[in-house]
């Protein structure tokens, strides 16, 4: 089988979900001299498939595919937009090695990885209500940024309003309920490396302006999840200035509202997301 | 009071079970088989401030209740012996509360259900024990034939074969020849694990807490000391002593794994050696079965264990 090898690549897995978010990474690659290698989710684990190899404590890794076997090193860039689980095996046995091979790809790859997924990365182990539990709020004294008020079993007959979480991974078969008091506007987030911006979900008079706390409590948070790329849907607290509290509702490690945006053709979110990737395709960061 | 879940008649559960009666300890059973029926959880994690206090909730039976407030630590067996799960609503909820409660108690717990997921795939731990400073062994897993011949040509000797996930597999060296009679050109192969076969001596090593660190030597002709009965030989474990630094270097690689109770196989260079970075590891078992361990090489795990899980947080 042939070796590919000549220019640095960004391998995309996933990306039809994501067109106009996939039109601005060509854009930038080709500007950048990136080859784009895209594989869709449903060729992702049947036409092509990764292996992985340590040697000397060194690892390597890569992909076989129509084009032959594509090495990916440290020049090179890798997004997993979206996977679905690996297709059937003959067995559950092979079934079992084809994931934890998925997984071992995820997390050795010495790509440079965009949201690196795989059995170290809590956003992709973990259910969301339980990330938002563990990671907010954060130990810092001035954090504003919290989870909401989570209650597993019966919902409380106390008053107050509780949503059931809805289904993800566990919660399919868990009761956990949420409620927070007082909820302002919902808003989302958009955490991109170091840049945030805040966006309205509902009709505002006026766009919403990101408070410097809320800002530097989301950029803890992507980075105590490993996230690169986060979504945060939220809400706040009290009066809206500089007092303000704020709760995360639900965390989201595809960029579909980005995606949104970017189709709407907005200014910032597609300069937040150029400045992005021209930091990432830029930075020499080798993260095995 | 230590909170320990799982199926009553697995072997583990029991032998700890048993340990925490006989030295008269505090304790709580939840027999896996009981959670949505006549046990049901409670959590409530209301908005404040991080750290202990703020995950309220109790253990409910049908005519009392212990409140979260009460426990000290949690052992966890949950998902071992085979017991077949109720699929009733109720069951598969309190399933999922007896895991979410895993992961948000504020004290020792050995171990949380996300930290042992690591296991499920060997290379994935291969990135965190490499950072803790020991070797993992050369390994391949997918690609093909093209990439193992060059791979398999570099090692010493025939290459090992060994599941890449969690599923029990026998370890077995496979030849070259086979290989390349089962691989088709162009196409990848199987994704099982291929790696050196390392030689030296089977050293488990079981880390309570990120700091106990109690180990033994498995000596076996062997090649998997765990099955050593399947190849006709026989295995002896002998408590051990590891060098300081290789026993840093497991402490390190349980706190990065966040587990509680590690079981961790390494290969000692033949002669020995104090450098983590001599010694070979081959995984870490997240759920380690330490009984078998504990009634041969005399480790006194079980006590260590409950020592932990039952000093209240904070002191």
């Amino acid at each position: 089988m042939q070796t590919v090898r000549c220019m640095p690549h960004l391998v995309l897995v996933g990306p039809e979900s994501f067109p106009f978010v996939r039109d601005v990474l060509r854009a930038e690659a080709q500007r950048t001299g990136l080859r784009v290698v895209e594989v869709s989710m449903s060729d992702w684990g049947t036409g092509v498939t990764p292996w992985v190899e340590v040697v000397g404590g060194r690892f390597r890794a890569g992909l076989l595919g129509p084009w032959g076997d594509l090495e990916l090193g440290p020049e090179d860039v890798f997004w997993c937009l979206a996977e679905g689980p690996p297709p059937r095996a003959e067995s559950d046995y092979l079934s079992s090695e084809h994931e934890a091979l998925r997984e071992a790809f995820h997390t050795c790859c010495p790509a440079r990885v965009i949201n690196r997924r795989g059995l170290l990365a809590p956003l992709w182990t973990t259910a969301m209500w339980r990330m938002l539990a563990q990671r907010l709020p954060s130990p810092e004294a001035d954090s504003v940024l919290a989870p909401p008020h989570f209650h597993l079993g019966a919902p409380p007959e106390d008053g107050q309003r509780w949503t059931r979480w809805p289904e993800e991974a566990e919660t399919r078969m868990g009761q956990v309920w949420w409620t927070v008091p007082e909820p302002g506007p919902l808003r989302q987030a958009l955490v991109l490396g170091s840049h945030v911006t805040l966006w309205p979900l509902e009709f505002e008079e006026e766009p919403p302006t990101l408070p410097s706390a809320l800002e530097r409590d989301l950029t803890r948070l992507a980075a105590s999840c490993g996230a690169d790329v986060l979504e945060v849907l939220l809400v706040s607290s009290g009066m809206l200035d500089a007092s303000a509290r704020w709760t995360a509702l639900q965390l989201g490690t595809s960029p579909e509202g980005l995606e949104r945006l970017v189709a709407q053709e907005d200014p910032v979110a597609l300069a937040q997301l150029e400045r992005f990737i021209r930091a990432r395709f830029a930075s020499k960061e080798d993260a095995r | 009071m230590i909170l320990v879940m799982g199926p009553v008649d697995e072997l583990v559960t029991a032998f700890f079970l048993k340990h925490l009666t006989d030295t008269k300890r505090e304790y709580l059973f939840v027999d896996e088989r009981h959670l949505g029926g006549d046990v049901r959880l409670e959590l409530d994690l209301p908005q404040g401030p991080s750290g202990k206090g703020r995950l309220r909730g109790a253990v409910h039976f049908p005519t009392w209740r212990v409140g979260l407030e009460e426990l000290t630590g949690i052992y966890s067996r949950l998902g071992t012996g085979n017991v077949e799960q109720r699929k009733t609503p109720e069951a598969r909820a309190e399933q999922a509360h007896a895991a979410a409660l895993l992961d948000l108690f504020p004290g020792p717990v050995a171990n949380r259900a996300t930290a042992m997921l690591s296991n499920g795939s060997k290379p994935c731990q291969y990135a965190a024990i490499l950072a803790a400073g020991l070797r993992v062994p050369d390994t391949l897993v997918g690609g093909t034939w093209e990439r193992w011949e060059p791979f398999a040509r570099a090692l010493d000797g025939d290459p090992v074969i060994k599941s890449v996930s969690d599923e029990r597999s026998l370890v077995k060296q496979v030849s070259w020849e086979a290989t390349r009679a089962s691989a088709r050109p162009g196409q990848a192969l199987a994704p099982h694990q291929f790696q050196q076969r390392i030689h030296g001596t089977n050293i488990r090593a079981h880390v309570v807490g990120a700091r106990h660190v109690l180990a033994c030597r498995a000596e076996t002709q062997a090649l998997d000391y765990r099955h050593p009965d399947m190849t006709g030989h026989t295995v002896s474990l002998r408590a051990t002593e590891l060098p300081e630094p290789v026993a840093e270097a497991c402490r390190r690689l349980s706190r990065a794994l966040g587990v509680d109770l590690a079981g961790i196989d390494l290969i000692e260079p033949p002669g020995g050696s104090s450098r983590p970075e001599d010694w070979v590891c081959l995984e870490v078992n997240t759920c380690p079965g330490f009984m078998w361990f504990e009634q041969n090489a005399g480790l006194p795990i079980a006590r260590v264990l409950a020592d932990f899980l039952g000093t209240p947080l904070g002191s």
